[in-house]
């Protein structure tokens, strides 16, 4: 069953129930439980394609968000992120406890899931041919990544590039988070676009999340086969243009990008190489959505 | 362990995790140095048989002489007795 499936006060019952929510998003399946009235909802907006599993074996991931104490049930009600019983942050706001349950599980992901290189970094396919997007900040990423997506592209990740050790790529298709101006710019851009609630004075300013489409929530178990990696650089002034780098230069870049580089040692540096073997690398600056969508495009036309 | 372009080198060391991008001249010395051990005469020798140049010339020996003491430093290569 899906989430969409659910009505949503059956939601915030599994939530609060013993078991939990077990959520299948990808390669992991991650159970949830809260009796945070803020999050059915925001579960129910942005991931409503994804499937509950009713009888999991095993989670990887098992989170609570959980409440501090009793009167912050009533005076500023907090929420704070547990993973396996740990406390992982500093209490959030009751009402962030989507954003907190995004940030939360990025962080398990990053410093967990070490069976993958895993890249900070966009992955979007089209035609078979997908495309790596390092992140770095103020690249204008999510907003491209968001642009491609609504305009047909797969996503595999807004936010990370899981590496199998085949070269192959897991997809784990989640809300994109946009911030701040990006969030109007894709609103704009696309009738498509579901976006969640507004998320104002976060440590990134104002952020929303835009739920993956559906057919890339539907393709989550098909890996995908990277031949381009491209290092996108937004600026409002810039000329759209695609520029070839060095090989040495996308290594070096690509392993100072990745999340657990240093932990994987030898079998990092070889999953690295493999990828800039297999593609084309590129610097791209680019000020206008529509001149870097049919660029794009191009590619894998 | 090496990932060799035609004019790139990028090499990965186990022992330290880190990865270092190399020009040519210390892709040459420490692929040199990965066959067998050598002296600071016998490199200089090399490069310069490799590359036609004089061998007096003073800037290889100093040049390779800096090399080998930064691949010391990064633990590529190590001083024998």
């Amino acid at each position: 069953m899906k989430i969409g499936e659910i009505p949503q006060n059956e939601i915030g019952i599994m939530l609060k129930s013993p078991r939990g929510l077990t959520l299948e998003v990808g390669p992991f399946k991650v159970r949830v439980k809260t009796r945070n009235n803020y999050f059915p909802p925001f579960l129910q907006k942005l991931y409503p394609q994804f499937p509950v599993l009713e009888c999991p074996s095993l989670s990887d991931f098992h989170v609570f968000l959980d409440t501090p104490v009793a009167w912050r049930r009533f005076i500023r009600p907090q929420v704070i992120f547990r993973e396996n019983g740990d406390k992982l942050f500093e209490p959030f706001p009751a009402n962030m406890c989507g954003p907190l349950f995004e940030w939360g599980w990025n962080w398990c992901i990053g410093t967990r899931a070490h069976q993958y290189l895993i890249l900070h970094s966009a992955v979007i396919e089209k035609n078979g041919i997908a495309v790596i997007m390092p992140a770095y900040p103020g690249s204008g990423k999510s907003t491209l990544c968001a642009a491609l997506m609504l305009s047909g592209w797969r996503l595999l990740s807004d936010e990370f590039g899981l590496i199998r050790c085949d070269g192959g790529i897991d997809p784990i298709p989640r809300p994109i988070p946009l911030k701040n101006q990006s969030i109007s710019v894709i609103r704009d851009f696309s009738t498509d676009a579901v976006i969640g609630p507004l998320f104002p004075k976060t440590r990134k300013g104002t952020v929303a999340h835009l739920a993956p489409t559906e057919r890339s929530v539907k393709q989550m178990k098909k890996p995908a086969t990277a031949a381009y990696i491209i290092f996108p650089k937004f600026h409002p002034k810039t000329v759209t243009a695609l520029k070839p780098v060095k090989s040495s230069y996308a290594l070096m870049k690509l392993a100072t990008n990745a999340f657990n580089y240093e932990v994987l040692g030898a079998e990092g540096f070889k999953r690295v190489a493999r990828l800039i073997r297999q593609c084309e690398c590129y610097n791209f600056s680019y000020s206008k959505l529509e001149e870097a969508l049919p660029l794009f495009d191009s590619l894998v036309s | 362990m090496w990932e060799v372009w035609p004019d790139e080198v990028v090499v990965f060391n186990p022992l330290s995790g880190e990865t270092h991008q190399l020009n040519d001249m210390a892709a040459q010395v420490l692929s040199w140095l990965e066959s067998s051990p050598q002296t600071i005469e016998s490199l200089v020798v090399s490069y310069c048989d490799q590359f036609g140049i004089d061998e007096s010339d003073k800037d290889v020996e100093r040049l390779i002489s800096g090399l080998l003491k930064e691949f010391d430093d990064l633990g590529l290569a190590e001083p024998v007795e």
